[in-house]
């Protein structure tokens, strides 16, 4: 990892506003994912039990959207890109943007 | 036909030669798609890489750029894994998945069915039924073959370890 000096020379208060907001990230409601594959892919890349993984999927397909984890940026680009990998719709927000 | 669940978490699957080679079709497809260059105002690559910030074009583009080659990467190994798979002999027309490529079958099919159902642009749960269209109509044969590989699919779903 090579951008520690860049986190180094950032100006305080920028990474303390940052930091203090987590970020999020959601899955969007698409007609074309399985119901059943979608509760198995937060069970399968979160290790979410099945109640849980049932309830967002639910959440998704009936809301539109759910926030299916939270975290630093860094972590919900990873699993934006996880998400994205098995074909789901997500995107990551600041907490309470979205 | 299709999966059923194995041994020791395995996954079973069993297909009819036709089916087989519709399905190699397919994933070479998608293989050419990933390989394409100027392929990024596809629909299909759109739906495939969307944007990971919804109101901030910069930081998606900044996602893209970092993350893309990992993600298509991601895609082809899956379609080959899949496809090594079909190549192998099945034992009594049954071939035994272990949990990491039933893994990749998953993924593989939803990427096949976001590619036909973006091309068929699916919008919504209220979709025609392949069997209320003109024999002639072309989009008869490909809804078929959709609804085969969402049947395919979510058999695999629930036969999964």
């Amino acid at each position: 990892v090579t951008t520690a000096p860049a986190e180094l020379q950032r100006p305080d208060v920028d990474e303390a506003t940052e930091t203090a907001a987590p970020w999020v990230t959601i899955v969007w409601d698409d007609p074309i994912n399985l119901m059943s594959y979608v509760a198995w892919v937060f069970r399968r890349h979160f290790g979410y039990p099945e109640e849980k993984s049932l309830r967002l999927m639910l959440q998704v397909h009936e809301e539109g959207k759910a926030v299916v984890s939270a975290g630093t940026r860094e972590e919900m680009e990873r699993d934006v890109a996880a998400m994205h990998g098995y074909g789901l719709w997500a995107t990551l927000a600041r907490d309470g943007d979205d | 036909m299709g999966f059923g669940r194995g041994d020791h978490g395995t996954v079973l699957l069993q297909l009819d030669v036709d089916e087989q080679q519709l399905l190699t079709n397919l994933l070479y497809s998608v293989l050419e798609l990933l390989a394409e260059q100027d392929a990024a105002a596809d629909p299909v690559v759109q739906r495939w890489f969307p944007d990971a910030y919804r109101d901030d074009p910069a930081a998606a583009a900044e996602f893209r750029r970092t993350r893309a080659g990992e993600l298509t990467q991601h895609k082809r190994a899956t379609a080959v894994t899949v496809l090594e798979s079909l190549d192998r002999p099945a034992e009594d027309g049954v071939r035994t998945l272990s949990s990491d490529v039933a893994v990749a079958w998953v993924a593989a099919l939803n990427d096949i069915r976001l590619a036909l159902g973006t091309r068929l642009e699916l919008t919504g749960e209220d979709r025609t039924d392949p069997e209320d269209l003109a024999e002639d109509d072309p989009r008869r044969p490909a809804l078929a073959l959709y609804d085969w590989l969402t049947w395919l699919q979510e058999t695999l779903v629930g036969s999964m370890p």
